[in-house]
């Protein structure tokens, strides 16, 4: 026989369809909630948007959906395992199709599983090749299943609205600008720990709301900081977004609110002291006045003691961000990783974790207001 | 060769009757050959012709009648034909018969004379309809070489403007011209393209395409290596730049010779905008080039292998809208791929009117039902209309086959190993390109070889007076092409 050249387009033309993942039997995910239960099984909650009625055009003949306006968007299933793999593929067995994790955009995490540890919900996801490094990641007060279950007025995508919720958070420097690859880094640095977002569900407005953040030591979530705190912290960080605003009280109880337009950090860590390490950390923040209606911004003298009163303020809110951290054990700012960077054996020797708390850093606050509005 | 009845080497014979009768024996009698006979004074003779070739009022006017009236001593100065001429042989007196001229032979001379009584059947000279443009000439070659020619002659007024013609074809011949500007040209090119056309031993020569077959570097390539057009604007633009083009009787066709890739995407239209939306549709052209033969075969990767490089906001649509199509996205494409190829086909050969209906029926109707059957999804169609309009953006017919062929690998590759595939297609063309010659140039020549010199008139189109040389792909002698144009900016 001479037909064995025929072995050759067969090969090359049928190996090609293995690999294939052809997007019409796919099962996307777009959010995914994660829980520790009390008998340390993992739970998996995802949301699958039901296309057709969700993407908005559908002239798809056949289909009808749309029309209805009641037609149901998503799809939301539940599945506890040993491993969250174990649940993962649990969930697969339920769903016509082949689960695809490649197009997640939200990863909720429960607060008991991430006071448990963070990294074991997701080494699955660091492992695969495909996974959405992009995706947003929050923890959540409660359980995060419960949250994909609950109603939310005015949209129908869980998934959708987490992730334009916390990209809206990070805008506003309401949240630190993060995704499942950024968290890696600093979840298995010794030198600094990661800081999430920290979200919890609002029963009288059907909403979910960012109400801070998640503070970490080392892979296990330790604390949490208001709003405010969070601010604060990214400022000290070094990481402030588009805006930032604070409300500060001011004299005579009538308050004052500012946005920071421009900011400078200075950061410096002092590793010569034998017993404890000082840091001293200097802001130099230009800010505007959105809201102040005693007024006379016009009047220097004026001028110059809201300055030294934003400036107090700011120290004292800067402070006591600080001291949260330092208690929940969360080295955020990095300081570990200076003094690595400057004294390597000293890190070596000292405990850090256990001399962070008593870190000595002194935080100077300089504002400047540069603005106050249109009308002065 | 038996079909010649005698040497048609042999010198003619005195007797006018018996050299008329060789010749109508040698055209095998034909029924359209026309023997007249007159008389002038003493001397008797007969006009030999083809009546079906012949221009008859010519005949009577020029031979004829001034040999009745008999004015003149000579007879031959009694013709009135303007182009005359002596014929050696009996080949050479039938050649000329054979295009429409009218031999006479005179009563006991041994020698036969030419004069040229051709009917010429002339299109008037009209723009080429698959070659339009918006500002800029409006003629267009023709299918009478001498025309033809005469354009050119007229568009370049140049003492150096070479014109040699060639016959060629062993059973019936045909006038070939190749045309090139002597001192621009690179003579070994000129050299090189002769000896080709020489080598051209058909048995006719049927159309423009017919030649270039004949004597292009690789036959095989999908890419065309001549430049075909039918505008005398662009052939003159060309052979200014040193290349050489070759027209033949009886195609409206000129090839042009060596050429690059870019060439095929630059338009006339392109030199006589403004230098800024020039480049804009150069840019436009080429990045139709990228669409038409990229685009389906990045949907079908897409679709099958690569979901994930599809914006979240997107592939929710994207998967309603082949959620329900029951094959995979390579058999959709092909599908409508084929469907607008026939539509295409079907559009081309049908009178205009039909042409039209077609056009809607396949485009519209075919269209609508096909996406509400549930046989081919919406993005499918976007995506396979969006490429077909994009095909025909580059100004020449060749390269658009081209580009609608070289999809088709694309598309089957991409839909087996996706955008592997797709990089590996891709680099079999680019190696391709880079190893093509068109007349012994390199044909990716900007590019490949890296000519930064000559990238001027490729991706943009700079301004005339900024173009000082000519692009050295086709090695011209003279590089410089203008020399301190706006001179008058530094006064």
């Amino acid at each position: 026989m001479k037909k064995w050249w025929i072995m050759f387009p067969i090969c090359i033309l049928l190996s090609g369809c293995w690999d294939e993942r052809p997007l019409r039997t796919m099962k996307l995910i777009f959010g995914a909630g994660m829980d520790m239960q009390e008998d340390d099984r993992y739970s998996l909650t995802i949301e699958m948007p039901i296309e057709g009625a969700g993407g908005g055009s559908s002239g798809q003949g056949g289909q009808g959906g749309g029309q209805g306006g009641q037609a149901q968007t998503s799809q939301v299933m539940s599945e506890d395992g040993i491993t969250v793999r174990d649940s993962a593929y649990k969930l697969d067995r339920k769903v016509g199709g082949v689960l695809d994790v490649s197009k997640l955009r939200v990863l909720v995490i429960g607060e008991d599983g991430a006071e448990k540890g963070l990294y074991s919900f997701l080494d699955a996801l660091y492992r695969n090749a495909s996974s959405p490094l992009n995706a947003k990641i929050a923890i959540v007060e409660g359980k995060a299943g419960t949250l994909f279950q609950s109603e939310i007025s005015g949209e129908q995508l869980h998934s959708e609205y987490l992730y334009k919720l916390i990209m809206s958070a990070e805008k506003e420097s309401m949240a630190p600008v993060t995704n499942l690859q950024f968290i890696c880094i600093s979840l298995l640095d010794n030198g600094s720990d990661p800081v999430l977002p920290f979200m919890k569900y609002n029963e009288k407005n059907k909403a979910v709301e960012i109400s801070g953040g998640a503070l970490f030591n080392g892979t296990k979530m330790t604390g949490t900081i208001t709003p405010d705190e969070m601010s604060a912290f990214l400022l000290l960080a070094d990481q402030m977004g588009k805006e930032l605003s604070f409300t500060i009280p001011a004299d005579e109880g009538r308050k004052l609110t500012i946005l920071i337009e421009k900011s400078k950090r200075k950061m410096k860590v002092d590793t010569t002291n034998k017993d404890h390490v000082t840091a001293d950390i200097s802001l130099d923040l230009s800010v505007r006045v959105l809201e102040y209606p005693p007024d006379h911004l016009d009047d220097e003298k004026k001028l110059n003691e809201l300055n030294k009163l934003v400036s107090d303020e700011l120290e004292k809110i800067f402070t006591q961000t600080m001291d949260k951290m330092k208690m929940a054990d969360s080295d955020t700012l990095g300081f570990g990783r200076q003094i690595m960077a400057k004294d390597p054996k000293k890190f070596e020797k000292m405990n850090w974790k256990k001399s962070y708390r008593s870190a000595d850093v002194k935080i100077r606050v300089k504002t400047k207001i540069i603005s106050g509005g249109v009308i002065l | 060769m038996s079909f010649w009845r005698g040497n048609k080497l042999a010198a003619f014979s005195p007797s006018a009757d018996e050299n008329a009768k060789r010749l109508t024996e040698m055209l095998g009698d034909a029924d359209d050959v026309k023997q007249r006979k007159f008389s002038f004074g003493k001397t008797a003779g007969i006009a030999l012709y083809l009546v079906t070739l012949v221009d008859s009022l010519r005949v009577e006017e020029h031979i004829l009648r001034p040999l009745a009236e008999n004015k003149s001593k000579n007879p031959e100065d009694a013709l009135t034909a303007i182009e005359r001429d002596d014929a050696a042989d009996y080949e050479a007196a039938m050649n000329a018969l054979l295009i429409g001229k009218t031999l006479v032979f005179f009563e006991g001379r041994t020698a036969c004379l030419i004069c040229g009584t051709e009917r010429t059947a002339l299109r008037t000279i009209t723009e080429p309809l698959n070659e339009k443009i918006v500002r800029g000439a409006h003629d267009g070659f023709v299918e009478n070489l001498n025309t033809n020619l005469f354009l050119l002659r007229k568009r370049v007024q140049s003492k150096e403007l070479v014109i040699e013609f060639a016959e060629k074809g062993e059973r019936a011949k045909k006038q070939i011209a190749i045309v090139y500007e002597k001192e621009i040209a690179n003579p070994e090119l000129v050299k090189e393209i002769k000896r080709r056309v020489d080598s051209i031993n058909a048995e006719m020569i049927y159309s423009a395409g017919h030649i270039e077959q004949m004597i292009e570097d690789s036959t095989l390539s999908p890419f065309p290596q001549f430049l075909s057009t039918e505008r005398p604007d662009r052939v003159a633009a060309n052979i200014m730049e040193g290349r050489i083009a070759i027209l033949n009787d009886g195609t409206p066709t000129c090839i042009i010779a060596p050429v690059n890739f870019i060439t095929f995407y630059q338009s006339p239209d392109d030199y006589t905008s403004r230098p800024l939306s020039g480049s804009f549709y150069r840019l436009l052209r080429l990045f139709a080039f990228f669409i038409a033969v990229l685009l389906p075969a990045f949907y079908i990767a897409v679709t099958s292998f690569h979901l994930e490089v599809v914006p979240g906001d997107l592939i929710v649509q994207m998967k309603g809208s082949v959620a329900d199509i029951p094959y995979p996205t390579i058999v959709e494409a092909l599908f409508m791929e084929m469907t607008i190829e026939l539509i295409r086909e079907a559009g081309i050969r049908l009178p205009s009117p039909i042409g039209q209906t077609i056009g809607i029926v396949g485009g519209l109707v075919i269209g609508d039902a096909v996406v509400s059957a549930g046989l081919v999804s919406n993005f499918t169609l976007i995506v396979v209309a969006l490429t077909a309009i994009a095909s025909y953006v580059v100004p020449s017919t060749e390269m658009n086959m081209t580009i609608r062929l070289l999809r088709f690998p694309f598309m089957v590759s991409a839909s087996l190993f996706g955008f592997y595939g797709l990089i590996f297609i891709m680099m079999v063309i680019v190696i391709h390109l880079c190893k093509l010659e068109s007349l012994k140039t390199p044909y990716f020549a900007p590019f490949a070889p890296l000519r930064w010199k000559d990238l001027k008139d490729t991706f943009i189109r700079r301004a005339i007076w900024k173009q000082k040389t000519r692009p050295t792909d086709s090695m011209p002698l003279d590089e410089t092409k203008e020399e301190g144009s706006r001179e008058w900016m530094k006064e």
